[in-house]
């Protein structure tokens, strides 16, 4: 007698998302304002002004605006920076953002 | 974004529907690097990967098709479902019981819910948590269909925001525990006596490998060839730790789900992280200070190493679990939960210098206690001087540690649960019954 066969329902639930539409690229970062974001942690106090000091050189006339500006995406209050963040990043102008450090 | 994380971020990316989202790679971890190093490593990798993110252009990404939920994706025999199954990352290694329609159906009749109702999205893969899909991985993991109310509520628990299921692959490898109250106990024979904690028991068991496979298939959890699971060394799933509500009864204290607002009849589950668990102390003495004083010692001492973690987040929920023995000896002098509660409090200390070393090790880099304070994320007893030898409480606060009464009833011995952080915060959920459930119910308890 052969074996039964099963006849299986798929284990996974449906996507949420919907695709994102990522911004077009910058191709001068020159006169163009960069906002940075920072969860805090991996020495992310370091590698910001690191970052800076190197953009400068290649786009001396590059904006930054510092991750102090926008709270601590991976802190206390987490929900609550990352909901201001559209308005905030909008405030101040940003052409683009530096998110870190992931990890 | 440092190298050991790249993987996980693109299937972070990929699942909220960013699939192309431009990273820039730090290479190497770190926490290891000279100030010189990191410094050569941004100059001549990061930012050579931010200028190519911001100006690259990418291309848009297309949604795959999926199986909807009810469709037949495999017919086969036992070993060629086994062989699918683990080929799509759709199981936990073990065998799983194949999810036909007529078991999926079976374990709806044990709820009145739609199976199309939406519980939930789970990150990081962003996957609906639906009443059927709870079914199907309840069938999957070895369960029996009449615990599928169990089955709901802990999905309900891991669902809401504030247990922070994105969390799951963190890199400390936490696992979630079901804490179990209510008459359901000794409906479903759970065990809750000798050997609690461990697997053996099939309502203990299933339901915590149910959660852990659900964490992987629904929010996307998964070890490599999974890319979301960061866990440096994880560990395996927990199985349902129940109290042992007789004893509780007997000694008129409150149950640990009375503890969190519900009443003593409500079936109550409970889901919380744990990160590791301490050594499983036997308590000594002819009176309770003295079992107290070891309690504090040991268990309250083996958590000293999370404070850090739990202080930068301002949470911490740790489980002690005290075996019966130690509980009645405890009542005898009418300590309370309580009483233990602030016991720990009191007596647990752990150097700040200590704290600050350990978190600057492990990447919190910015960790600083006395900043902290007057952020007002530590309680001010942690900033009342700048000597860094200071000792400090373990727990942040005492009503925050949770107390379980469970274990072999002839033996002396506790256990702690270090719970991590806003990571895994514990979340309570009543079991909703279905409206013949006495009579659905297909055997006695044990």
């Amino acid at each position: 007698m052969g074996e039964t066969d099963y006849q299986v329902i798929w284990p996974l639930g449906k996507l949420a998302s919907r695709n994102v539409t990522l911004q077009s690229r910058i191709p001068d970062l020159n006169g163009k304002t960069i906002c940075e974001i920072s969860d805090y942690i991996f020495r992310g106090e370091e590698i910001f002004p690191a970052v800076r000091e190197e953009l400068r050189k290649i786009y001396p006339d590059i904006k930054f605006i510092e991750y102090t500006h926008f709270g601590n995406i991976h802190g206390v209050d987490e929900a609550d920076v990352i909901r201001s963040l559209p308005s905030r990043l909008k405030e101040h102008g940003c052409d683009g953002v530096i998110s870190g450090v992931g990890g | 974004m440092l190298t050991g994380f790249l993987t996980q971020a693109k299937a972070i990316a990929k699942a909220m529907g960013a699939k192309n989202i431009a990273l820039a790679e730090y290479p190497g971890i770190v926490n290891m690097d000279s100030k010189e190093e990191l410094h050569r490593k941004v100059a001549d990798v990061v930012v050579k990967n931010i200028v190519a993110g911001f100006t690259n252009q990418v291309q848009e990404t297309v949604k795959s098709i999926e199986p909807s939920p009810r469709d037949i994706v495999f017919r086969g025999s036992l070993d060629e479902v086994q062989e699918h199954f683990y080929k799509n990352a759709w199981t936990d290694g073990l065998p799983v019981i194949p999810p036909t329609l007529k078991r999926v159906n079976d374990f709806l009749k044990f709820t009145a819910r739609d199976p199309g109702e939406i519980i939930g999205t789970l990150l990081p893969e962003n996957r609906e948590a639906t009443v059927w899909n709870v079914a199907v991985n309840g069938v999957m993991a070895g369960c029996r269909p009449e615990y599928m109310p169990i089955l709901l509520a802990a999905v309900e628990a891991i669902a809401a925001p504030e247990f922070h299921i994105q969390d799951g692959g963190a890199s400390p490898g936490w696992e979630p525990l079901i804490i179990l109250n209510g008459p359901i106990i000794k409906q479903l024979a759970f065990n809750y006596e000798t050997g609690v904690m461990r697997v053996g028991r099939q309502a203990n068991t299933s339901i915590g490998r149910f959660l852990k496979l659900y964490m992987m298939n629904i929010a996307g959890l998964r070890i490599p060839p999974g890319l979301a699971d960061k866990a440096t060394i994880g560990s395996g799933f927990n199985v349902v730790l129940p109290e042992n509500e007789d004893v509780i009864v007997e000694l008129g204290w409150e149950s640990f789900s009375m503890s969190r607002g519900f009443n003593r009849s409500d079936n109550v589950v409970t889901v919380q992280s744990v990160v590791y668990e301490t050594a499983p102390m036997a308590t000594g003495g002819v009176t309770a200070v003295e079992h107290l004083e070891i309690l504090a010692e040991v268990i309250g001492g083996n958590m000293a190493p999370w404070t850090h973690v739990a202080l930068n987040w301002g949470k911490f929920y740790p489980l002690v679990v005290i075996s019966p023995g130690v509980a009645r000896f405890l009542a005898k002098e009418s300590i309370t939960k309580n009483d233990v509660k602030r016991y720990l409090y009191d007596h647990t200390k752990v150097s700040v210098k200590s704290m600050e070393n350990l978190a600057h090790a492990g990447g919190l880099t910015s960790f600083n206690v006395n900043k902290l304070a007057a952020e007002g994320i530590a309680p001010k007893a942690y900033a009342e001087s700048v000597d860094p030898d200071r000792l400090v409480p373990v727990f942040l606060r005492p009503e925050w540690i949770g107390v379980v009464v469970s274990g072999d009833s002839g033996r002396s011995r506790c256990r702690g649960y270090v719970q991590n952080h806003e990571q895994g915060m514990p979340v309570s959920k009543k079991v909703v019954l279905p409206p013949d459930w006495e009579q659905m119910i297909p055997f006695k308890p044990i």
